[in-house]
């Protein structure tokens, strides 16, 4: 997305190769997932509405697979940032609303309840992080509209 | 209020995973995909401006950790100090590949920084999906909401289970290839 000439070519190709890598070890950790903790099953059952995150994650590694055999990077990146954030949007929902499990008694795991802040901190807390999220995206937005396009032959300072 | 501060906390280490994702991949394969000095140069340059703001969403989703769900905080830090210092090291050491190659002008020195950026993006992705691994899978949480995990024990999933075993290095691997 980045580069060109012969490093686009070769960069080109080992996404081509690395993808359905990445297809198979996914398919062997869904598995494995399903066979130590079939719970996390539970919550997309109660919520079907959920299906929409492991169903965004598989539209991300089918694009891999499809828009780098076309050679559109952009879209081809678009597609894994979509296939990495539908794989964690879809771990959280299973586990929800456990945050960190007990392996030794689910009565002991952690819960977003039993370990949240107090209520009026959280509130008044989501203010000030509204404001400030607004400013990093604002600065983020910038910095990559700034040094957006490919890499000259003789990039500065490295 | 707290669920809304899960999502936000999920959201913030979305970011990281997409954003420093594509710093460590540009890591992993610099070297079998960049040959010369020229295309090395190259690669950093497409990364160049970007990973250590990218990096930052990492230790922003932290410390909104602590504020928002300190309990978890506080046992998960303690119970995953090794980790936690290991992956530390690693990004230090992925900062040091990316700054200290051009400070020396000697093909070795280059070589040796850029095997050393090689190497912490690598092992930065396997730890980075070993710990969701981890989370996945369960830690050995008591009552008293503390726990240790040593590095690895038997690689089976078990109760006392380490930090590393089979899942958590298949996690570790979903991580390394997804490119």
């Amino acid at each position: 997305m980045k580069t060109s000439g012969e490093l686009q070519r070769r960069a080109r190709r080992a996404a081509r190769l690395w993808t359905p890598w990445a297809a198979v070890t996914s398919a062997g950790a869904l598995v494995a997932t399903s066979c130590i903790r079939p719970a996390i099953w539970s919550n997309f059952s109660s919520e079907p509405w959920g299906a929409i995150f492991p169903l965004a994650g598989a539209a991300g590694i089918c694009g891999m697979f499809y828009f780098n055999r076309q050679g559109d990077d952009a879209r081809a990146f678009f597609s894994s940032s979509a296939f990495i954030a539908g794989m964690l949007a879809s771990t959280a929902f299973g586990l929800f609303p456990v945050v960190l499990p007990s392996s030794i008694d689910a009565r002991y795991s952690l819960t977003v309840t039993s370990t949240a802040a107090p209520a009026y901190g959280l509130g008044i807390g989501i203010i000030w992080w509204t404001i400030g999220i607004v400013i990093v995206l604002g600065y983020f937005t910038y910095l990559f509209v700034s040094f957006r396009g490919k890499v000259g032959a003789h990039p500065e300072g490295y | 209020m707290p669920v809304l501060w899960f999502c936000v906390i999920a959201f913030m280490l979305a970011i990281y995973v997409i954003l420093d994702g594509f710093d460590l991949g540009a890591g992993v394969l610099h070297i079998a995909i960049a040959r010369t000095d020229d295309e090395r140069r190259q690669v950093l340059g497409a990364i160049g401006p970007f990973w250590d703001g990218n990096e930052v969403w990492l230790l922003a989703a932290g410390g909104t950790l602590y504020f928002a769900f300190p309990l978890l905080y506080a046992s998960s830090f303690s119970g995953f100090y090794l980790p936690l210092m290991m992956v530390l090291w690693l990004l230090m050491l992925r900062g040091l590949g990316i700054e200290m190659r051009h400070h020396v002008d000697h093909p070795m020195w280059r070589t040796f920084w850029d095997g050393t950026f090689a190497l912490g993006s690598t092992l930065l992705a396997v730890f980075l999906g070993a710990a969701l691994g981890n989370v996945v899978r369960g830690v050995p949480l008591g009552a008293d909401g503390y726990f240790f995990e040593p590095l690895w024990t038997s690689f089976t999933v078990e109760p006392d289970a380490g930090i590393l075993d089979w899942f958590t290095v298949l996690m570790g691997l979903v991580s390394l290839s997804t490119p």
